[in-house]
């Protein structure tokens, strides 16, 4: 059936209308290079979207629930060994990227007899000196660098409804966290409605949604750098749209 | 998928821990094994939570090899580890150990139960007996770690072969350790202020001068060397986690506490 090229080649862009398809509905991701560190932000109902896979480094993803966890386990057994017989400071981002998913997920992408990964996803790790490092990968293999702030958007035009705020934030590494937070949140929101929404949606997320906010940074104590958010603290940060 | 459990997954990658190798060393028929453990850790209850110490000391028979081991090894937030034994054995140890906690905690999304870390460290022991009857690595540690359920510190010691052992107040273990277990008995006993209603400052006096009064009576038990900067590594877990003693402090409380005269 797809031994002939123009098969092939059509059967993988249906499989890439599949794929945009399934993941429409997701719910974004948000990395953020600030003072203390790499600052993730995400709402789930259900399954967690964000995880800390090494020491210095955190996942985020936009998925199928089941891909989302082979994947993270393939990437923390990895990262865990390489870890462990060599050192913690072998563990990069880049490595497991470059070298762990992204051949696997090409691969199954392009068999298109199999399932593909229902995936894109997000890996942010404090580099050398503290550096902010972050990488995307789509569900085709393909994956890019990035130093500065990223949405992992679930299409397009999610990311363009954002993509004003993102260019601000990207422009304010050197702020705290905690003074970036509320453009941050808004900037997440836009990627999930209109700007006529916004107001409400986040304060219904708020409500009925779980907000994961995430802190890679190098003044936690101890050799994990993965500090989640209590409720107490996201409490403090949200005030202004718990009020009422 | 690995369950969580990082021996397994390091054991499919070809990892072999424990494993017995052929070794100049006949085993003793009447089951010594002829090693000397020859440290001195201390773990004991103080009013914030556990004190746990140990000396600087590395020996190969009768050679001091090295003075500035860290034989007293963070292995989380919230738990710590003290080696008594073979050094190359007992680090391993501490590295799986360390990294079975994290595996765990970020491959099944929440941490290892209290009993199930004290129990990793019990199943290293026994998978390594074979070595340590063999006499070529046997480690007897003291595991300490904080319990969020009850808000206290929980002190453990093991033997050799992996049994477990949870102490009402304290537990040394090492070749200078029965001068100072008396001790420490005796001072729980009669003094004015026992270890467990102790601060942290006292505490950590005690420590230090359980330590000193190891290394009189063991020669593979080092003292404090003011002159070459070398005091024991001593460390507290209380509700916070872990916390490492500053050398400075160790310095002015030894010169001010445990040998003022010492010019």
């Amino acid at each position: 059936m797809f031994e002939e090229p123009y098969r092939w080649v059509e059967a993988v862009s249906n499989r890439r209308e599949y794929l945009d398809e399934q993941l429409k509905a997701g719910s974004p991701v948000l990395a953020l290079p600030c003072r203390e560190g790499i600052f993730l932000l995400s709402a789930s109902s259900g399954t967690q979207k964000v995880y800390e896979i090494y020491d210095r480094i955190a996942m985020g993803a936009i998925g199928h629930p089941a891909d989302v966890e082979r994947l993270r386990n393939v990437i923390l057994d990895m990262a865990h060994v390489e870890g462990f017989n060599r050192s913690p400071s072998d563990v990069t981002a880049r490595r497991l990227i470059q070298f762990g998913l992204a051949p696997m997920v090409k691969t199954a992408f392009e068999e298109i007899a199999h399932a593909p990964f229902i995936i894109r996803l997000l890996i942010a790790e404090l580099g050398p000196a503290d550096a902010p490092v972050l990488y995307t990968l789509n569900y085709d293999g393909v994956f890019k660098e990035e130093h500065r702030a990223l949405l992992l958007a679930p299409n397009e035009e999610a990311a363009e409804r954002s993509a004003a705020i993102m260019k601000t934030l990207s422009k304010k590494a050197d702020r705290p966290m905690a003074e970036l937070f509320e453009e941050a949140f808004k900037a997440w929101g836009l990627a999930e409605c209109e700007a006529n929404k916004l107001e409400a949606h986040l304060k219904e997320t708020l409500k009925e949604r779980r907000i994961e906010a995430v802190l890679l940074s190098s003044a936690i104590p101890g050799p994990s750098k993965y500090h989640e958010l209590s409720k107490d603290e996201i409490a403090d940060l949200t005030q202004s749209w718990s009020a009422d | 998928m690995s369950g969580g459990d990082f021996l397994n997954l390091l054991k499919k990658d070809g990892y072999g821990f424990g494993t017995p190798a052929a070794s100049p060393y006949p085993m003793d028929p009447n089951g010594k094994t002829g090693l000397t453990s020859a440290t001195t850790i201390l773990a004991f209850k103080y009013k914030d939570g556990i004190m746990i110490a140990g000396d600087r000391r590395a020996t190969a028979g009768t050679t001091v090899m090295h003075d500035r081991a860290d034989k007293v090894i963070d292995i989380d937030r919230y738990a710590v580890m003290a080696i008594a034994g073979v050094p190359a054995t007992a680090f391993e140890m501490a590295r799986v150990l360390s990294h079975t906690f994290k595996y765990y905690r970020r491959s099944q999304l929440q941490d290892l139960s209290l009993e199930g870390k004290v129990r990793a460290l019990s199943r290293l022991l026994k998978e390594n007996a074979p070595m340590a009857l063999q006499g070529v690595g046997a480690v007897a540690p003291i595991f300490a770690v904080y319990d969020p359920l009850i808000k206290e510190g929980r002190i453990y010691f093991y033997d050799i072969l992996g049994a477990e052992f949870e102490v009402v107040e304290f537990a040394t273990t090492g070749s200078g350790s029965p001068g100072i277990r008396g001790a420490l008995h005796h001072h729980n006993k009669w003094s004015d202020t026992p270890a467990n209603e102790a601060g942290e400052e006292e505490a950590i006096v005690l420590a230090m001068r359980l330590l000193e009064t190891a290394a009189e009576f063991d020669v593979a038990t080092s003292g404090v060397k003011k002159a070459d900067n070398i005091f024991p590594t001593i460390k507290t877990i209380d509700k916070e986690g872990v916390h490492t003693v500053p050398l400075d402090r160790l310095n002015a409380l030894y010169r001010e506490k445990v040998s003022p005269n010492d010019v």
